[in-house]
């Protein structure tokens, strides 16, 4: 009996102490609004009341300005894209941002064609500390392994290596982050300038991502709101975009009701040019106001808004 | 199935229980079907050669066991060396000699394509055939009697524990451990469950959390900066270390559970003060089964200096070699075998330089473990890389301007909190002996806290998803 006593006692401190951990940890992932991760999603939950939000990869955080959106259109504009991840993490910060209240007129979604192929699902973990607040977040994340279930049931797992980039951010704070847009006046390293083009397999879209981009258009149909999917320019330019990704997502863009903006370096020569680039796959300030214009011009030509007086 | 899984963590109880449920005489059928279970989890297929590796060498063992003439006896020692490494060589090096055939065929303008076997190697099959073989050996030598009970004799061999990256047990450590009648012992269970979390804050905490950077940078080493592949190199060797110690460390564990010792195979090895020590240190039971079944057949250290250094160059060469068919392990053992015969050469110089300086004590001991760390380090670049160009590549970047490393702070803090945390351990382990003895000297609260800041820790710091153990390929 000693030996059950034992036993049983191990395990109420297990417990108590992972409440009491998740608990702790809960408090301290609340109070981070800066920084690439954690900070970003906080601080879009903050911000639900504008109307336009954008979503998608590090792509969206460099390339759209809300900035030029606001004041060329005349609606407030708010940049909630996270850093390396895709569509998966767009449609639960989209599903979060809704169920905190925001109910914009737009959303725009930044699409990578180029890696639409393949989910990497394990990246989603960032929302773990969410997964009591919604469905989807504990839909999509019990897909990351068989076991999750049973892993996200820890609350201090949820916060599975956040610990330290909290403290950090608790003990440095950092960048407020404004609208959300990375103004980055880095310029292309001149190595770069002249290495081989980024080629991807043609391969079909990945079941999951397919399913999450057509939930983010219906969730936003429902809300009358309009989403506009736009891709964006690599560099050095590719000698064949993925041209079988890219006619999925016009073909889903059609079905559903959406708008697909292809932006690429072949349709659009002017991001032929390297000095708009500060790395392979992002564009620095001069790049991204180029091609936030470009995104207004096409909402204006499309009738989704119209210009500011 | 690995150790770092859930379903391992499922597999390991059920098993436990069944195990003390069971009467004793039916305990090694549920032990040989577990392992088999464990070891056909990956690939059912390959369950066909580990069955044969083991009926060879249970008949051979049994056939010299019978036979008193030297001629017959011999006879069959060959027949399981032949066998039993000849599966080995197939599905190991089969490719690797067919790539090196071709290679001077073609430098002496012949065109001649060996066909490939192509196969994944099947997991553990060094291990399991390096036991396969010391067993016959053994009877050969007289050292132990053949086993007349198949069943146990397939248990030791497979024993899912240490199935696929050992210990590479002896069977006259595990076989009467097997047979003797296992009774639940609280504190042992207790211990080995110890024994287990600290293996898994290793693997999970510390070794997967570097192998992010080591991985990112060994991929094209070309592409960055020589400190950020010189720091990758460190990174490396606190990853293999942990890496492969925490498998030891669960699979001891686990054996513990069922109240098998396994042996140790890791003794602070990067404490080591010279090349001789870190390999009575590292690996112990892959070192000791070279000693013995190896360097002492070659005739070891009995056949005058020059035939000594000859001896342990062609042990540590192929050594190098079972870890893998690559010309990199080959340098990597033949670094370690240069150093080993350099170590003997100019010991009594060096020793004589210490006593005429009089440098204290400490200090030399200090000296001798770094610059052994160093070169344990630098021989790990050829274990590391992936072709002997990339090796180069972070060699020729050691005396190369290193520029700055590419930084990744969360990587880094990771691995500096959970390296911290080794250190200290290991300097513990290194003064008393053992963690467990002295944190057994606090009061229960304490010792409590300690252990569960280790479950916790892996909980919160360990990397998400199953990475296999390095060790496995080999």
């Amino acid at each position: 009996m000693k030996i059950v006593g034992r036993i049983i006692l191990f395990l109420a401190f297990v417990v108590a102490i992972d409440l009491a951990l998740g608990l702790g940890l809960k408090w301290g992932h609340q109070q981070v609004m800066t920084g690439d991760t954690i900070g970003r999603i906080n601080h879009a939950l903050e911000n639900t009341d504008k109307e336009i939000l954008i979503f998608g990869t590090s792509r969206a955080i460099y390339h759209i300005q809300p900035e030029i959106l606001s004041n060329k259109l005349g609606l407030s504009t708010y940049n909630a894209g996270i850093h390396g991840n895709g569509i998966e993490a767009a449609r639960l910060m989209q599903d979060l941002m809704v169920k905190k209240g925001a109910h914009p007129k737009i959303f725009i979604l930044q699409v990578d064609p180029e890696f639409a192929y393949k989910t990497e699902l394990q990246r989603t973990m960032i929302f773990a500390p969410f997964i009591d607040e919604s469905e989807t977040v504990k839909e999509i994340l019990y897909q990351v392994d068989a076991f999750m279930p049973i892993k996200l049931a820890s609350h201090t797992y949820r916060y599975n290596s956040l610990a330290l980039p909290i403290i950090n951010r608790l003990l440095t704070g950092g960048e407020p982050l404004g609208d959300g847009h990375f103004k980055s006046i880095t310029k292309l390293d001149k190595r770069v300038e002249n290495a081989q083009s980024f080629e991807t397999p043609d391969l079909p879209m990945a079941s999951i991502i397919r399913q999450c981009l057509i939930d983010f258009i219906e969730l936003a149909n429902s809300m009358d709101a309009k989403v506009i999917m736009v891709t964006g320019p690599i560099y050095p330019p590719s000698t064949k975009p993925n041209s079988k990704l890219r006619a999925e997502f016009a073909s889903i863009a059609n079905e559903h009701g959406a708008v697909f903006f292809d932006i690429h370096e072949k349709n659009h020569p002017v991001f032929q040019n390297p000095k708009l680039f500060s790395d392979r796959r992002h564009l620095n300030m001069e790049g991204s106001t180029i091609l936030s214009r470009l995104l207004v011009q096409k909402m204006v030509e499309l009738k989704l808004a119209s210009l500011a007086e | 199935m690995i150790f770092n899984s859930i379903t391992y963590f499922i597999f390991l109880p059920i098993v436990l229980l069944l195990f003390f449920a069971l009467p004793q005489k039916f305990r090694w059928i549920l032990l040989l079907c577990s392992s088999y279970f464990f070891y056909g989890y990956w690939n059912v297929n390959y369950l066909a050669i580990i069955i044969i590796a083991t009926a060879v060498a249970f008949f051979c063992g049994k056939m010299i066991g019978k036979e008193s003439r030297r001629a017959r006896r011999k006879l069959w020692l060959y027949a399981t060396l032949i066998i039993n490494l000849g599966i080995l060589a197939v599905f190991k090096y089969w490719d690797f000699g067919a790539d090196n055939v071709e290679n001077v065929f073609s430098a002496l303008g012949i065109d001649w394509q060996v066909t490939r076997l192509d196969v994944l190697l099947p997991v553990g099959i060094s291990f399991f055939t390096f036991q396969t073989l010391s067993y016959v050996i053994d009877i050969y030598r007289g050292r132990i009697q053949p086993e007349g009970h198949l069943g146990m004799f397939a248990v030791y061999v497979a024993f899912f524990p240490q199935l696929v990256a050992g210990p590479i047990e002896r069977a006259q450590n595990i076989l009467p451990q097997l047979k003797a009648t296992e009774k639940i012992d609280i504190e042992r269970m207790v211990s080995a469950m110890q024994l287990i979390l600290w293996g898994l804050f290793k693997k999970v905490v510390i070794a997967d959390r570097v192998a992010i950077y080591v991985d990112l940078i060994y991929a094209q080493p070309d592409l960055h900066s020589p400190a950020s592949r010189i720091l990758a190199t460190y990174f490396f060797a606190i990853q293999i270390y942990c890496d492969f110690s925490a498998y030891s460390d669960i699979a001891i564990g686990s054996a513990k559970l069922f109240g098998i010792d396994l042996m140790e195979n890791f003794r602070r090895p990067y404490f080591s003060r010279s090349i001789t020590e870190f390999w009575r240190r590292w690996h112990i039971s892959l070192s000791t089964w070279l000693r013995d079944y190896l360097y002492i057949e070659l005739g070891g250290n009995r056949r005058g200096v020059s035939r000594t250094y000859i001896n342990l160059m062609i042990t540590m060469l192929l050594g190098g070699l079972w870890h893998g068919a690559s010309w990199n392990f080959v340098i990597w053992g033949a670094l370690h075998g240069l150093f080993l015969v350099f170590s003997r050469l100019t010991l009594p110089t060096r020793d004589r330089m210490v006593s005429q300086l009089a440098i204290p004590a400490y200090a030399v001991n200090f000296l001798r473990a770094f610059i052994t760390f160093q070169l344990v380090v630098f021989c790990w670049i050829f274990f590391r890389a992936d072709t002997f160009a990339d090796a180069l590549t972070v060699v020729k970047g050691i005396i190369e301007p290193w520029g700055s490393p590419l930084v990744d702070i969360k990587t880094f803090a990771h691995a500096a909190f959970g390296v911290s945390v080794l250190l200290f351990v290991q300097i513990i382990q290194e003064k008393f002996g053992s963690f467990r003895a002295f944190i057994g000297g606090f009061s229960t609260p304490v010792r409590w806290v300690a252990w569960y800041a280790l479950l916790f820790a892996i909980v919160l710091f360990g990397v998400v998803g199953n990475s296999q153990f390095i060790y496995f390929q080999f």
